[in-house]
């Protein structure tokens, strides 16, 4: 779906995006990043909007630096910020963007309508924009998104301000549109629950390069020889002879223990400790990182890079 | 269990080419503009004048008639020989009453442009609307176009729409369709004449409206270039009485050019190709300054 090369782009001295290569398969996919991570501009170079430095870049198979108009008519973009034109109804902001996009008029309006029945706008959309809630803007940034039905979303921090309940339905929306609808996303946000629960892809950008990037599912996935464990019963023996054959012992999330086991041993060997040592596991699994780990991991790996890359070190790693 | 599953659809109609984006844009922001009272209130006090081009146009059926009649209330006897000459005619008349009109009619323009032009880009940039645009497939021109447009169709409510009407009622009232054929100039003039004027306001309108979020001060500075352009005309004709002075005015130019453009006697007695010159120059500075704006507009967002 997206395919980048040697991207650079700096602005004046500053370099925001430092020779980036990706291949973003179709599907939902989060971009990560802090602040001055080089999202917004790569999302802007993917659009066509800036020329990037030196690289080359293809969205859905169309070179994005040459044939910017090409890309536009078949992306849609849910910008951060606020955007609205005042005086207009969210009916005629949604149908004014599908004529922005080439529907023509009465094409427009029909769509216009049937994209705020999607994202669950009623009779409120005969309301000028200015007048709605934060949550209500999201919905019709959405809706002028998807309008003029397009193949690919770039969705920037789409839940901004918006309640528990209405964040919910926003992701819910992004889901389908993905799944049933067969559109792919590009969603950049803060909020990694938020990408968690929609995307099946990562990239995650710091200073300028990538720091990580694949499928969620293998990225969250342990060495193999590490599980989550929650005992019943006195667990100071149970951690003595974990500690014996040489296993590591951490607490995780919700109450668990995280236990490494050496790379010879199974887990039929903590199986056998609480029976030996009369603990009751009342829960095993093989252990998965949560993206928020995930996410700190890479971040630490390529602040270690570039401090490295900073002073000379030599780092046979890298 | 819902009836009706408003899942999402997808759309496999048609799409239009890139001149309907420019369209589209013209025709919101005209709505928009026609929400506004007060705008519709000066071009329906900008539109009075034709009244006085309808009675003139009427009486110039009468080419005797009506020079008794402009040597009365309008020009001076010697002024009118000089513009019509000894023996007028209706289609040299027609010359003069609609360029007058037209050059007339730059007061109502500025005050239109002023009401109408500083909100087309401010107000974009104001509520962030150039996301929009720029996540669309349209380039800064379409979008600069259909700004321009919107310029051009509440200039021509004053310009151009009365004095085509005027002209098509003329031609009724003379009850006879060669006058068509003799008089084809004075229509080609018109719609030269609404052009120059919606080209020269209409861009350095936008070109002030791209710097400011604020459209009171994008007012104020192409109030103030309009009045310091002029005010420095009349400071120079009066106090060293050069000949070029008109130069410095962007009104006085516009209407050498209309004159020029109905090949009438000039406003000013100068070349007019320095008018020409002049008004190139400001709009290509104007266009250059615009390009740039939005350029960095949509860097930046």
């Amino acid at each position: 779906m997206i395919e980048v090369e040697g991207l650079r782009k700096s602005f004046g001295e500053v370099e925001a995006l430092r020779g980036v290569t990706l291949s973003i398969p179709r599907g939902a996919v989060g971009l990560l990043g802090p602040n001055g991570a080089g999202k917004s501009t790569l999302i802007r170079i993917l659009m066509g909007l800036l020329k990037p430095g030196a690289g080359s870049v293809c969205v859905l198979d169309i070179d994005s630096v040459s044939r910017p108009l090409e890309v536009r008519s078949r992306v849609g973009y849910l910008p951060e910020d606020d955007c609205h034109i005042p005086g207009l109804s969210a009916v005629g902001y949604v149908a004014y963007a599908a004529e922005l996009s080439g529907l023509p008029p009465g094409d427009a309006i029909r769509r216009a309508h049937e994209v705020l029945d999607y994202v669950g706008m009623d009779e409120e959309r005969y309301r000028l924009v200015e007048t709605y809630s934060s949550g209500m803007r999201q919905r019709i940034k959405l809706a002028q998104a998807v309008v003029h039905d397009p193949e690919l979303l770039f969705l920037d921090e789409p839940t901004n301000g918006m309640d528990p309940s209405g964040r919910e339905d926003m992701l819910e929306l992004i889901r389908d549109i993905c799944s049933l609808g067969g559109v792919s996303v590009l969603l950049s946000s803060h909020l990694l629950p938020d990408v968690e629960e929609v995307c099946d892809h990562i990239v995650v950008l710091g200073l300028g390069t990538v720091r990580l990037q694949g499928n969620l599912a293998e990225l969250r996935l342990t060495d193999g020889n590490c599980f989550d464990l929650r005992l019943k019963g006195e667990t100071t023996g149970f951690l003595e002879r974990v500690s014996e054959i040489g296993g590591e012992v951490h607490p995780a999330a919700g109450g668990l223990l995280r236990v490494s086991l050496p790379k010879e041993t199974s887990a039929k060997k903590l199986v056998e400790f609480a029976h030996q040592t009369g603990v009751q596991i009342r829960h095993l699994r093989v252990a998965r990182n949560t993206l928020e780990e995930v996410f700190m991991e890479a971040m630490h790996e390529g602040e270690s890079w570039s401090e490295a890359s900073a002073t000379g070190a030599p780092d046979a790693d890298t | 269990m819902p009836i009706h599953e408003k899942g999402y659809r997808h759309y496999e109609g048609k799409r239009r080419g890139r001149l309907s984006r420019s369209l589209t844009i013209a025709r919101c922001g005209i709505s928009l503009g026609l929400k506004k009272r007060g705008l519709i209130a000066m071009v329906l006090l900008g539109v009075v004048p034709a009244f006085v081009l309808a009675v003139l146009v009427y009486q110039a059926s009468k080419p005797e008639d009506f020079a008794k009649l402009a040597g009365r209330f309008i020009y001076s006897s010697d002024e009118w020989r000089g513009l019509v000459g000894d023996a007028p005619t209706v289609p040299a008349i027609w010359q003069v009453i609609f360029s007058s009109f037209l050059i007339w009619q730059l007061i109502p323009v500025a005050v239109i442009v002023t009401y109408v032009g500083p909100d087309l880009i401010s107000r974009d940039l104001r509520v962030r609307a150039l996301q929009l645009y720029y996540s669309r497939p349209l380039t800064r021109t379409d979008y600069l176009l259909g700004k321009l447009m919107v310029v051009g169709v509440f200039v021509a409510m004053v310009t151009c729409v009365p004095a085509v009407l005027i002209y098509v009622v003329g031609v009724i009232l003379s009850k006879s369709i060669h006058i068509v054929a003799d008089t084809w100039p004075t229509l080609l003039g018109i719609f030269g004449a609404c052009l120059l004027t919606t080209v020269v306001a209409g861009v350095i309108v936008l070109a002030c409206s791209s710097l400011s979020r604020r459209s009171g001060y994008v007012a104020l500075v192409w109030a103030m270039l309009l009045v310091l352009s002029d005010a420095a005309y009349g400071l120079v004709r009066k106090t060293m009485g050069l000949g070029w002075s008109h130069l410095l005015s962007v009104r006085a130019n516009v209407a050498q050019v209309i004159s020029q453009i109905f090949a009438v006697k000039p406003e000013y007695k100068f070349d007019w190709f320095a008018s020409v010159f002049v008004l190139a120059a400001v709009v290509v500075l104007a266009v250059g300054l615009l390009y740039r704006r939005v350029q960095a507009l949509e860097a930046e967002h």
